[in-house]
């Protein structure tokens, strides 16, 4: 017997069209396409965060340094322009120095077996202190004006960022179906010891993943950055990293490792970021807003725990029936 | 049909692939090598090694960094003791925001034109930390304490640890709650601060000199609820604007005193309501936001406010109200000073903020 499999990512892409058609009935404001854009526009470094982070939550660890490399990096773009140089070159160096917490992260955890979670709490204080010794924790204009092309800047009326962020998630999609490194990073996440057994490369793994999450919080840092036209150094350190955890979690990644995909972590921020500017627009006080985002998180993974725990039922009902069969 | 097995030996993996492949097995052979040679081991234990002494070179290499800059608020109380220099304790709660960058410049340059030395402690926005800060400043000696609270109501507690062991206490810019002194039975000697109500006042005259006392203003306002000094800027704003009926304000949002949080929140104010032709920020971080969100959207619509460090007052921001957090410090220590030669001080010095219609703020002078 043949049956349609619901996609995973069902329970938040409902929630989602559920938010939104409230929102819309609610808000003659926030059903227009300029709002839609600004809405995607707003969420875009959340999804970034949210995106890398998938990658680390599907190998069973966490990345808590990714709000702090906002800072850094948003910095550093800044502090590199400063010195003369254009801001492709400024942007390309800040890259390279998310990449490396990211890859020093990955290093730490593997080689050193520390648990993720005290690996990237210690580089998040590092990464975020660097720009503050640095510039003595002052925000630093930016020199080259053409930057703000990519905060500000449109392509086929869609504002960059979020041009940048379709982009990288396409590309993220393909890394985790189609590549080696993808069937590794959910075979990590599965069961590392099976997974060092069957011969996968775990140290590549692991560096990688903290790597990717490292350079997506870069490139969060580079819009912030570029839409402020300022490297602020304490950019990044507000809910930043809490909602793009729950943003992957709400879509369905589990914190466990090995479950989860990219179309269901960018359902997960894209809910969010409605939820939050939604709210605005309805002129709901900002002390509600993470109580909301809250039971929204609560519900969408209460939903997908329902789901799994009924279908893990069936099957053993189903094995139950057929070691009967065999007697 | 083949089988697949994991093969666990100490010959490398290659070589039992081969062997065994020929038996119609798919094998994930895994060579023991490793394990049994102790190899890994030694590495991590070096690895483990040369992460230590990294880590030490770095720590070494940040302080001596830091005397190199010869900050004189490092020195310690045996210092003081030897060369009779009286010590000021100063706590302050961040320094990620330029304003008290500014201010611990305003300590460290007034204590040496008076002839102090100034011990000053950073608590990263934690009241438990700033108690614990002052607590050691008592342990020290201090013949005086100068305390910019984390907040409002927590920072009475460490008015008291300093006030049970005699210690005078100035507070500067946040004003310790009277009802938590009152009910720790403390009290503090000179308030120094911005005139903050005075400030939004002035911006709001400015706003009715730009536009006149009938323009029909629709504001937006972007502010921090949970924040005294904003809440006492807007109150002082909109006093100034009774004068004018035809003003209407659409909408309060929370900046969280960061540019970023208030980019964000204007930007989704701003499409809310597409009749605002005015934004009030009031502070420096919420003006910066909103500016650049005014600018994003490519809105004509001007934003007056408490001022952006080193930010040029321009078309969109015409008007911003500047403080002064490193004459702030120089002020609380003059008043120490008279305090212990034994003159007479003020209980509370309220001053006027600089109003920037044209030029940019002085370095050390912001919102």
């Amino acid at each position: 017997m043949h049956r349609l499999k619901m996609p995973d990512e069902i329970g938040v892409i409902t929630i989602w069209l559920v938010v939104f058609i409230i929102m819309s009935i609610l808000s003659p404001g926030f059903r227009t396409y300029d709002n839609f854009r600004l809405l995607l526009l707003n969420g875009a470094v959340i999804s970034f965060l949210s995106l890398g982070q998938t990658f680390v939550l599907l190998t069973g660890g966490v990345d808590l340094s990714t709000g702090s490399v906002i800072a850094m990096t948003g910095v550093f773009s800044a502090l590199f322009m400063s010195f003369g140089l254009t801001w492709p070159i400024a942007s390309l160096f800040s890259l390279l120095s998310g990449i490396l917490i990211g890859v020093l992260n990955g290093v730490f955890i593997h080689y050193v077996k520390i648990p993720p979670f005290i690996v990237t709490f210690s580089t998040s204080g590092v990464a975020l202190s660097i720009p503050q010794i640095i510039t003595g924790a002052e925000s630093i204009t930016i020199a080259d004006r053409n930057f703000s092309v990519i905060g500000s800047g449109r392509f086929l009326s869609l504002p960059i960022p979020v041009v940048m962020i379709i982009v990288a998630a396409i590309i993220a999609n393909i890394v985790l179906r189609r590549t080696i490194l993808g069937v590794h990073i959910y075979a990590v996440g599965g069961n590392v010891e099976s997974a060092r057994l069957a011969g996968i490369n775990v140290a590549i793994t692991r560096v990688s993943v903290y790597a990717i999450s490292g350079l997506c919080a870069a490139f969060g840092g580079i819009i912030t950055t570029s839409r402020l036209m300022v490297g602020y150094p304490s950019a990044g350190t507000g809910n930043e990293l809490f909602y793009s955890i729950a943003s992957a979690v709400v879509g369905g990644v589990s914190l466990f490792g090995g479950i989860g995909s990219i179309l269901g972590a960018m359902s997960g921020a894209t809910l969010i970021a409605t939820v939050s500017n939604g709210m605005t627009l309805l002129r709901v006080p900002s002390f509600w807003q993470p109580l909301v985002i809250g039971l929204i998180i609560l519900s969408g993974v209460s939903f997908d725990k329902y789901r799994q725990v009924r279908s893990e039922k069936k099957h053993s009902i189903f094995i139950k029936r057929a070691s009967k069969h065999n007697k | 049909m083949k089988k697949s097995i994991v093969f666990l030996s100490r010959e490398p993996a290659n070589i039992i692939n081969e062997e065994l492949y020929i038996y119609g097995f798919n094998i994930h052979a895994v060579s023991m090598n490793k394990l049994y040679s102790g190899g890994l081991d030694m590495r991590r234990k070096i690895f483990s090694g040369l992460c230590g002494v990294l880590m030490i070179l770095l720590l070494f290499g940040a302080a001596a960094t830091s005397f190199a800059g010869g900050k004189p608020e490092q020195k310690g109380s045996a210092a003081t003791t030897k060369s009779k220099v009286p010590l000021i304790g100063v706590a302050l709660p961040n320094t990620t925001n330029p304003y008290y960058v500014a201010m611990r410049q305003g300590f460290i340059d007034g204590a040496k034109e008076l002839g102090f030395e100034v011990d000053i402690q950073i608590a990263n926005d934690n009241d438990a930390t700033q108690l614990a800060q002052v607590e050691s400043f008592v342990q020290k000696k201090v013949v005086a304490i100068a305390l910019n609270g984390v907040k409002s109501g927590p920072a009475a507690a460490s008015v008291a640890a300093a006030y049970k062991a005699k210690i005078p206490v100035f507070t500067v810019n946040v004003i310790v709650s009277p009802e938590d002194l009152k009910a720790h039975g403390a009290e503090i000697v000179t308030y120094v601060g911005a005139d903050n109500f005075a400030g939004g006042r002035q911006i709001g005259e400015q706003v009715i000199a730009d536009y006149g006392k009938d323009a029909k203003l629709v504001i937006g306002i972007v502010t921090e609820p949970n924040e005294i000094p904003p809440i006492q800027r807007t109150k002082g704003f909109k006093e100034a604007l009774k004068v004018n009926p035809n003003v209407v304000y659409a909408q309060e949002v929370d900046g969280n005193v960061k540019p970023d949080d208030s980019m964000r929140v204007t930007t989704e104010m701003l499409q809310a309501n597409p009749n605002i032709n005015l934004i009030w920020a009031d502070t420096g971080p919420h003006a910066q936001g909103a500016l650049q969100a005014v600018k994003s959207m490519g809105r004509k619509v001007k934003v007056y406010g408490f001022a952006i460090a080193d930010h040029p007052i321009e078309e969109l921001y015409p008007a911003a109200a500047a403080q002064e957090p490193y004459e702030y410090a120089k002020i609380v220590l003059q008043q120490i000073k008279n305090y212990l030669e034994g003159k007479q001080v003020p209980k509370e010095i309220l001053r006027p903020l600089k109003i920037y219609t044209r030029g940019r703020p002085a370095p050390g002078e912001v919102g």
